[in-house]
């Protein structure tokens, strides 16, 4: 894995980007004042051009050529390199140039430009050529046409190739003077901003399975970047923390159902074997040790159940079961639970109208039922009725199970479908209840991304009910199987007043 | 001896009853809520409760906390399906003398209700000797200078509880309430006839007055090698 640190990188930034700002500051300020300087002496030769040029005059007493006055020629401002001059007339009767001059000097002169450098006797030199210079110092009678001068100016450059030297260095200097603070501030800048992050991640690191307290820095919560990622982590964790709160409730409540079974199957095994018994004696405890084992295996069963459907609420809503008819699922429930129901001396009653088709598992449905009728028969008063019924809308089809029996305070209300809740502990042990069949019917109806609800009051019994949505597409199933039936008109008076 | 049992289970509340009677002799009473054990367990006076932890109305510990804050300071033994730390100490914190994780084990839990059924008395040996007279708790045996007495049950349990309060005046009462449960009818009776029975048994020279009579008070269970003094009532032989 590659070791990326973010310090490191930002250090690393800050760095290459002063170097390339010196080296940029270097550059455009040497170029930008070499322009100005260069613009400068240009001006500066193009002035003393002209005043060579300005040196050239006609003889007064009109005889014929040209006169040039030495004695005005300004001085070199340098000693060792003097300036180099060269004026000459079109036609080629005049030409005067400084003292010692060199004919080849001015041998490759540029043809267009009017400036350009060369090099003589190791000194950079710059040179100006004025081509057509008409001489100022005009008198009568001359004959035309009047000649015109070229002039030739040169003058060392080497002022300006140091003054650039001596730029360049103090900019450099000036920005390693500056890149040291700047340093200083970037580390210390760095090192603040990536305190909120550092928080941040020592907060996380906090966090155990036994401790879920995620409480980020006031500096990490106020760092706009840094929001985001601690709302997620915010809903991560509740969402697991809820989740082996809920885990670890239910092992819990698990164990506890298991030992509390087994402490009453051994207690009663060690009791019979405790002193010598009659025969009656052994086959009573032997029964109900039959019994006891009967109930342990009922509990396994549901507790597989419960986990089973929360794995696979886990991976999200069941949508790919091949359509089923619900009203068959229910008629299957309540055929499964005929014997019980006489039992209890309960008798169930089917309303259901047309069909309501949708996309679920035959078997999980009749599990929901399954577990709603027992739990309603189970606290029904004898003699009583439990209905239930199939309400078929376009987009939704509505379970109800209700019951007459004592009805559920409002206190238990929230918790009915918790895994392990009990609302009256002592009869449901007697009932042989476990608390796990509404809390599986509510996972199995969240998997086909239904709705269960209750309503109860003391006395008034308990109804239950379960919205499905039915599918676009099934909903036309629904449609044409509705229209058969009304055709045959059978099924709706057999399920109406289905009892057992 | 008299044991409540609290457990919601009514199938191991009476399994547990059975094997206290059976095996430790004890009179017990089973209260299957929270609610119904405190109200009895303040209302009788038991050597020990044996309670579940999940009951309804009232948890073990609720019951617990709410007994123990009445300053009353019978044993108890807690039953429970959780053995974390966390539970455990809450526990004894709040005042259980002993605690037991369920499945458990029959012989287990009686040799546990004994011991503290014992300490309850001040006893710490199993063995109580007063005198010649030597009464092992554990196994039920009673012996005068070496020689073994068989008892019934009921006047076994008389003496062991006069055992245990060994030098102390013991009223009827005491030791109706402490001998039967609440399903029992009291005959007033029952118990002079077991006092006399034990001290038909109980014969000897070394022992002839170990079990006094104050009349109109009680009993007192003493051996002393000098004669009698008597302050607080006449003795009968």
């Amino acid at each position: 894995m590659k070791n990326v640190s973010l310090r490191n990188r930002l250090i690393f930034a800050v760095v290459v980007s002063q170097i390339l700002l010196a080296i940029g500051l270097v550059a455009v300020g040497t170029s930008f004042s070499r322009y100005y300087l260069m613009h400068a002496f240009d001006i500066y030769i193009e002035g003393r051009a002209q005043s060579i040029a300005a040196l050239v005059y006609y003889p007064d007493d009109g005889r014929p050529g040209l006169l040039f006055n030495d004695a005005k020629v300004p001085p070199s401002p340098h000693h060792k390199h003097k300036d180099i001059f060269v004026v000459s007339s079109d036609h080629g009767d005049f030409e005067r140039h400084t003292p010692g001059y060199d004919p080849h000097i001015f041998d490759r002169v540029p043809p267009s430009a009017q400036f350009w450098n060369f090099r003589s006797d190791g000194e950079p030199y710059r040179a100006i050529i004025l081509r057509n210079v008409v001489i100022l110092d005009t008198e009568e009678g001359i004959p035309q046409p009047l000649p015109r001068l070229t002039v030739v100016y040169a003058s060392p450059a080497s002022d300006i190739e140091e003054q650039m030297a001596h730029l360049g260095l103090a900019i450099g200097i000036l920005s390693l003077l500056i890149f040291i603070p700047v340093m200083i501030l970037a580390l210390w800048s760095i090192r603040k901003a990536l305190t909120p992050l550092n928080d941040l991640a020592a907060a996380a690191g906090s966090i155990s399975v036994d401790s879920w307290v995620f409480e980020p820095s006031e500096a990490a919560k106020s760092t706009q970047e840094l929001r985001p990622l601690i709302g997620a982590i915010s809903v991560v964790l509740a969402g697991l923390e809820s989740a082996f709160t809920r885990q670890r409730e239910f092992l819990g409540d698990a164990a506890h159902e298991l030992k509390t079974s087994l402490a009453i199957l051994k207690s009663t095994l060690q009791a019979l074997l405790n002193k010598p018994r009659q025969t009656t004696e052994y086959q009573s405890g032997l029964l109900s040790m039959n019994q006891d084992c009967e109930r342990l295996e009922r509990l396994l069963t549901r507790m597989l159940q419960t986990a089973r459907a929360d794995e696979r609420l886990a991976n999200g809503p069941e949508r790919r079961s091949a359509p089923v008819d619900l009203i068959s699922s229910c008629e299957a429930a309540i055929a499964q639970l005929s014997r019980f129901a006489d039992e209890q001396e309960v008798r169930v009653e089917l309303v259901a109208k047309g069909a309501a088709m949708m996309r679920a598992e035959p078997s999980d449905l009749e599990l929901i039922w399954l577990n709603l009728l027992e739990n309603a028969i189970q606290y029904s008063a004898r003699g009583s009725v439990v209905e239930m019924s199939v309400l078929v809308h376009p987009e939704a089809a509505t379970v109800t199970v209700a019951d007459h029996g004592c009805g559920i305070q409002a206190g238990h209300l929230p918790h009915i479908f918790d895994r392990f809740y009990r609302a009256d502990r002592s009869r449901a042990r007697t009932t042989g209840g476990f608390g796990l069949g509404l809390a599986i019917a509510k996972s199995l109806v969240t998997l086909y991304e239904g709705h269960i609800g209750v309503e109860s009051g003391p006395g008034e019994g308990t109804r239950i009910t379960v919205i499905f949505p039915t599918f676009k597409g099934l909903a036309i199933e629904c449609q044409k199987s509705d229209s058969i039936e009304a055709a045959t008109d059978q099924s709706d008076k057999s399920r109406l007043g289905q009892s057992l | 001896m008299r044991v409540l049992v609290v457990e919601d289970e009514e199938r191991l509340a009476q399994n547990v009853a059975t094997i206290l009677r059976d095996n430790a002799l004890c009179a017990v009473d089973v209260a299957l809520d929270g609610e119904e054990g405190l109200f009895q367990a303040c209302s009788a006076p038991y050597d020990l409760i044996v309670l579940d932890l999940m009951l309804p109305k009232l948890t073990g510990l609720q019951l617990l906390t709410r007994f123990r804050g009445e300053g009353r300071n019978v044993p108890v033994l807690v039953l429970t399906a959780r053995d974390e730390k966390e539970v455990v100490v809450k526990l004894l914190n709040a005042g259980a003398d002993d605690f037991l994780t369920k499945p458990f084990d029959l012989g287990e839990f009686v040799a546990r209700c004994k011991a503290l059924l014992r300490r309850g008395m001040g006893e710490h040996s199993p063995v109580i000797q007063i005198g010649p007279l030597e009464v092992n708790t554990a196994t039920r045996a009673v012996r005068i200078q070496g020689t073994p007495i068989m008892l019934t049950a009921m006047e076994y349990r008389v003496l062991e509880y006069l055992a245990h309060r060994r030098g102390a005046l013991v009223s009827k009462e005491e030791l109706l309430e402490h001998l039967y449960d609440f399903n029992w009818e009291r005959f007033g009776n029952v118990i002079e006839v077991y006092i006399s029975g034990l001290r038909r048994k109980l014969k000897s020279n070394a022992a002839e007055r170990l079990i006094q009579t104050v009349r109109g008070m009680g009993y007192r269970l003493r051996y002393e090698d000098s004669p009698l003094q008597n302050d607080d009532g006449i003795v009968e032989s």
